[in-house]
């Protein structure tokens, strides 16, 4: 554990909270713009997880990484945002060929991976992206998201299947502790 | 794409396509001092509070159509009347109790909740302070398979189609149950679950009520596809269907089960909404939350109809989804 880690106590408080966003903030947004595919929304949920992160600072121990403690906050956050029947109904016509059009990325491949990624089932874009995206291993994968290490691993396996299916014949690499290859 | 691609790759690629979204370097200053009460934080207006307002107001009985509504459209498809889109639905008064008044009365509330069944709750003010409240007061979920007792649910809750779900996939899907109960568009209690692993959870928040003032009803299938079941009900009948945004058009058609049905297609896009709606076999009423002090406790209102829609984020399997409604 780091120094730098909880519990975090006056007078060092905002100075850490300062910290924290700076290094996590940009992270944050972007994750949670591949979670809920949309710009303000991703913006809300980056808002709403330092908010509760503030709020909640003195609560934590250190007995997780602060990655993995900031990135359950941030996933918590967009989960309650997403299954909110209202964002569904907002959503309910919406494509993701619409949302796509949202980036400014003129590769075709940044785009084709991003929204294959972006059309993911839930619970399979969640360890996508933590695991994958934010790097975190299995076993803080499993604690962000409150799931075992096994359906970690089983939700890896699928979501590489899957993203390798939308990607039209892309390889993929059985291993399931190999984080190096991806579809 | 046919090639493999290392994890930093996928990293670099996915921050590149993400790369207009930047960081507010006064966020953290301006949180901090939001907390310490220096300054409020202002609320962007996000499209979803927008169109939760314009859900609302059409719930508590004005017309459909406010904003970016062009046409109402009735029953049988044809176009009622048309909608100024000037009309801006009005900020609710923050004329409400303290948060902790809130949070008192929202864990009261929890408190009626019968043991075996799971609440949870907030309470949104329309304000940007973040005034979520997640009240994991009560929590005694109860899981069950994805099997009879689910198709059960389905077929005696209000649900119209009993075999919703292809028997094939009844091994290989999870669903999501969602019941959204509210009043006034003020606050709303929201009731909801994930199922994990074709587990689900089933809500109720006033037994007396018989049946939610409002779901949402989800599945996803391991394909990727997406199937969604809003509804919720309306104290009178009403012969105004939706409202069409720009380049949608509306069909009438039939689904077992319901009185009326309209499938709502949109020219360039391949995500169609069906909204029915039926007549309940008898009224069913609604108990309010106080939160508000300025509402009555109880809503005597009678809920005497039931509408639902039903839409697809998979782009590819329309037909399916409508073949489950017997849409024709």
């Amino acid at each position: 554990m780091s120094d730098c880690m909880g519990p975090y106590t006056a007078p060092d408080r905002d100075r850490v909270f300062e910290r924290l966003v700076e290094e996590y903030q940009e992270p944050v947004l972007r994750m949670c713009y591949f979670y809920l595919c949309d710009k303000t929304q991703a913006e809300d949920a980056a808002q709403e997880t330092f908010l509760k992160l503030y709020r909640t600072m003195d609560r934590y121990r250190g007995e997780c990484s602060e990655k993995t403690w900031i990135m359950k906050i941030a996933i918590r956050t967009c989960y309650d945002i997403n299954r909110s029947g209202w964002f569904r109904m907002m959503n309910r016509r919406v494509t993701p060929e619409m949302l796509s059009r949202q980036t400014v990325s003129d590769s075709r491949e940044d785009a084709e991976v991003a929204e294959a990624v972006m059309k993911l089932p839930r619970k399979l874009k969640e360890v996508i992206l933590l695991y994958y995206y934010q790097g975190m291993n299995v076993n803080e994968t499993a604690d962000a998201l409150n799931i075992t290490h096994s359906a970690v691993s089983e939700r890896l396996r699928r979501g590489r299947e899957k993203l390798k299916s939308m990607l039209e014949g892309g390889e993929v690499d059985e291993q399931e502790d190999q984080r190096s290859r991806i579809p | 794409m046919n090639r493999k691609i290392s994890a930093a790759e996928f990293r670099d690629l996915l921050n590149r396509y993400a790369s207009e979204l930047k960081a507010d370097p006064r966020r953290a200053q301006r949180i901090i001092a939001a907390e310490k009460g220096e300054r409020k934080m202002k609320k962007k207006w996000t499209v979803s509070l927008a169109f939760v307002l314009l859900i609302l107001l059409g719930l508590a009985g004005a017309a459909y159509g406010v904003t970016s509504l062009c046409r109402v459209v009735g029953w049988q498809g044809q176009v009622t009347r048309t909608v100024e889109p000037a009309e801006t639905p009005e900020v609710p008064d923050e004329k409400t109790l303290d948060k902790e008044s809130k949070m008192g009365m929202i864990s009261s509330f929890l408190q009626t909740v019968p043991d075996e069944e799971t609440a949870f709750a907030w309470y949104d003010d329309g304000t940007n302070e973040m005034s979520i409240y997640n009240c994991d007061l009560r929590k005694t979920v109860k899981n069950t398979n994805f099997t009879e007792e689910f198709l059960e649910w389905l077929s005696s809750s209000g649900m119209t189609v009993p075999s919703w779900i292809p028997e094939e996939a009844h091994g290989r899907c999870t669903a999501a149950v969602f019941m959204d109960c509210k009043a006034y568009g003020q606050y709303e209690l929201l009731e909801s679950s994930y199922g994990e692993d074709f587990n689900y959870t089933r809500f109720r928040i006033d037994e007396a009520s018989k049946i939610p003032t409002e779901y949402l009803f989800g599945i996803d299938l391991e394909d990727g596809s997406s199937y969604m079941i809003h509804s919720y009900l309306r104290p009178s009948q009403s012969e105004e269907a939706t409202g069409l945004l720009e380049g949608e058009s509306a069909e009438k058609v039939t689904v077992k089960g319901m009185d009326d049905a309209l499938l709502i297609r949109r020219n360039e896009s391949s995500v169609p909404v069906l909204i029915m709606r039926r007549q309940l076999d008898e009224p069913v009423a609604w108990k309010q939350l106080p939160v508000r002090d300025d509402v009555a406790e109880d809503d005597n209102r009678q809920y005497c109809e039931e509408y639902v829609s039903v839409f697809t984020f998979n782009t590819d399997d329309n037909r399916e989804t409508l073949k489950f409604f017997s849409a024709e």
